[in-house]
């Protein structure tokens, strides 16, 4: 059962070409930090446009390494990312990505409101010495009515809780009107309550806006309810497909042996 | 001298150079506070004895003096940025190395120019000018009586245009400080914003150079943005209290410079010791609104 999920070298012949109907396309991509240790070993996965990936894997199995490169934040040593059939920096100047970072990254005594915030979104789509357009402006404010910050725009952001800043930083992804939205550990350091909370959001935002959906996540028990297909990466990419497919035996592969099936809850899954 | 005597044109065109220059460090200041630039304005400021030195080694006065000394600013800052933009070399390191070395050799050159007088070559070089000597004290803690009518022209040029570069991108600059990354991925330009900003801030210092020296000159860039973010928490506000803080201790330190001991005291530490003060003043106020919400 196992064998037939993953990864290997026959399915991603299939892949390596890029599709039209592709929003992401990574193909063989490898890369290493320090010359000889490899962060990625030939990875090479697509996510079709409008639908909803969850990479999950271990801290330091390479998820973050690869959010950058998707970014555009790093090149790979080999291989080649296309977002929407362009380089991810053309696809980042262009406002393609909307990108809700990691919570902890972000320096929250700044003197910035919410609405300042949110309205960084569509600084980059702007352009330098140009005033924003009546369309952006509305995107801004439909963004925090979505989000339901729209009453918190006031506020310093530094004022928020961890639920209230990570609706923010949402908020301000789907300003910019991007045809990928990525998260960065979303749940980290939120209660189950704001999880729950935040799931149900991100199925109304997926509704309402279309848009392909990208999470990482260490957590893959918070993450699986809401995504079309999942990939397991730990330095490979060991699993790529529908959730429903996964089991021990994936788990265990891609995450310490002990950990595969009390740490993530799930004992629903088969052997 | 009475504090009367600023109202001669003499004194009071300086005391217009240093306000203007004063508005556009303070807004500088905000961004260099918020993006944690401190450091990195260290290390131009140093770069400028480099300049001295290399200007003083190739008989160099007026404009070329000022413009041998903002290139190497410049220089500097991108040598820094290159040097740490690979990861290679960490931030801090490459400042704390590249700040003694453009001393040392600002020192070296201004010393070699003296023992190479009596060289052919060396009066090829320089045409046969000899520079005056360098009066270190003058830049190390600043001089208005080397500021030349010109200048104050220049200074307020170049605040206007640094104001008015900050104010056009301000939204761009203000998301590049609060989080670098996700700003370019966002689609700002973040790399062109550095060296913007790099370019900026080493105009500022060299024309602030004559004022306030380049040791004191960091001063001005860092406490009124420090004092303001004690003070406001909205962006607007830290503007404007950066800017009134920049001010009180521009106008108060001339005027007390003038005012205490007959105007035999040197202005550039008086108006570094007056924004000192501010700054307690802004912190103990901070506590005081933080104790009692």
């Amino acid at each position: 059962m196992a064998e037939q999920h993953c990864c290997h070298q026959d399915h991603s012949a299939e892949l390596a070409s890029h599709h039209d109907g592709d929003a992401v396309c990574v193909d063989h991509v490898s890369f290493s930090y320090v010359p000889g240790v490899r962060i990625l070993e030939t990875v090479t996965m697509h996510i079709p446009r409008g639908t909803r990936l969850g990479i999950v894997g271990p801290n330091g199995g390479g998820k973050s390494t690869l959010l950058k490169l998707i970014l555009g934040l790093l090149r790979p040593g080999a291989g080649r990312i296309s977002v929407f059939g362009r380089s991810p920096s053309q696809a980042c100047h262009a406002g393609m990505i909307g990108y809700v970072p990691q919570r902890h990254d972000v320096e929250i005594t700044f003197p910035f409101n919410v609405a300042q915030v949110v309205r960084q979104g569509i600084v980059g789509r702007t352009g330098m010495f140009r005033r924003a357009s009546d369309d952006d402006r509305r995107a801004v404010v439909q963004a925090m009515e979505r989000v339901g910050i729209a009453d918190l725009a006031a506020q310093p952001v530094g004022d928020l809780s961890g639920g209230q800043q990570q609706r923010v930083f949402l908020a301000r992804a789907l300003a910019a009107r991007p045809q990928l939205l990525v998260l960065d550990e979303p749940l980290v350091g939120i209660d189950e309550v704001g999880q729950a909370r935040f799931a149900q959001l991100m199925e109304e935002v997926h509704r309402a806006y279309g848009l392909t959906v990208l999470i990482v996540s260490h957590d893959l028990r918070a993450i699986v309810a809401g995504c079309d297909r999942v990939a397991c990466l730990n330095r490979r990419l060991h699993f790529h497909d529908a959730p429903a497919g996964l089991t021990r035996n994936v788990l265990a592969e891609v995450f310490d042996h002990s950990l595969a099936g009390a740490g993530l809850g799930l004992g629903d899954l088969g052997p | 001298m009475t504090i009367w005597d600023v109202l001669e044109p003499r004194f009071l065109a300086p005391l217009l150079a240093g306000i203007a220059l004063t508005a556009a460090c303070a807004l500088l200041s905000v961004v260099i506070v918020l993006k944690r630039l401190a450091f990195i304005g260290q290390g131009i400021t140093h770069a400028g004895f480099g300049g001295v030195g290399l200007a003083a080694f190739l008989a160099l006065s007026g404009w070329w003096r000022d413009l041998t000394i903002f290139l190497f600013c410049i220089g500097t800052a991108v040598v820094i940025a290159l040097l740490s933009r690979r990861g290679r070399v960490m931030i801090d390191t490459a400042i704390g190395i590249l700040l003694v070395a453009a001393m040392g050799v600002g020192f070296l050159l201004d010393q070699l120019r003296i023992h190479l007088r009596g060289e052919g070559w060396y009066g090829t070089l320089t045409g046969g000018r000899h520079a005056p000597p360098t009066q270190w004290d003058a830049v190390l803690f600043g001089n208005i009586l080397y500021l030349r009518p010109e200048d104050v022209w220049l200074a307020v040029g170049c605040a206007a245009a640094v104001a008015g570069l900050l104010a056009l991108l301000h939204r761009e600059i203000a998301f590049y400080a609060f989080d670098e990354t996700v700003s370019r991925v966002f689609g700002v330009r973040t790399t062109l914003l550095h060296y913007l900003l790099l370019v900026m801030i080493a105009a500022i210092i060299v024309l602030c150079m004559k004022l306030l020296g380049l040791i004191l000159v960091n001063a001005l860039l860092i406490v009124p943005g420090a004092a303001a973010v004690l003070l406001s928490r909205r962006l607007s506000g830290v503007l404007i209290a950066a800017a009134v803080v920049g001010e009180i201790g521009m106008v108060g330190g001339y005027l007390a410079a003038f005012g205490i001991m007959g105007g035999r005291l040197p202005i550039g530490p008086m108006i570094v010791l007056i924004l000192a003060l501010l700054f307690a003043a802004a912190l103990a106020f901070n506590r005081l609104r933080s104790a009692r919400a």
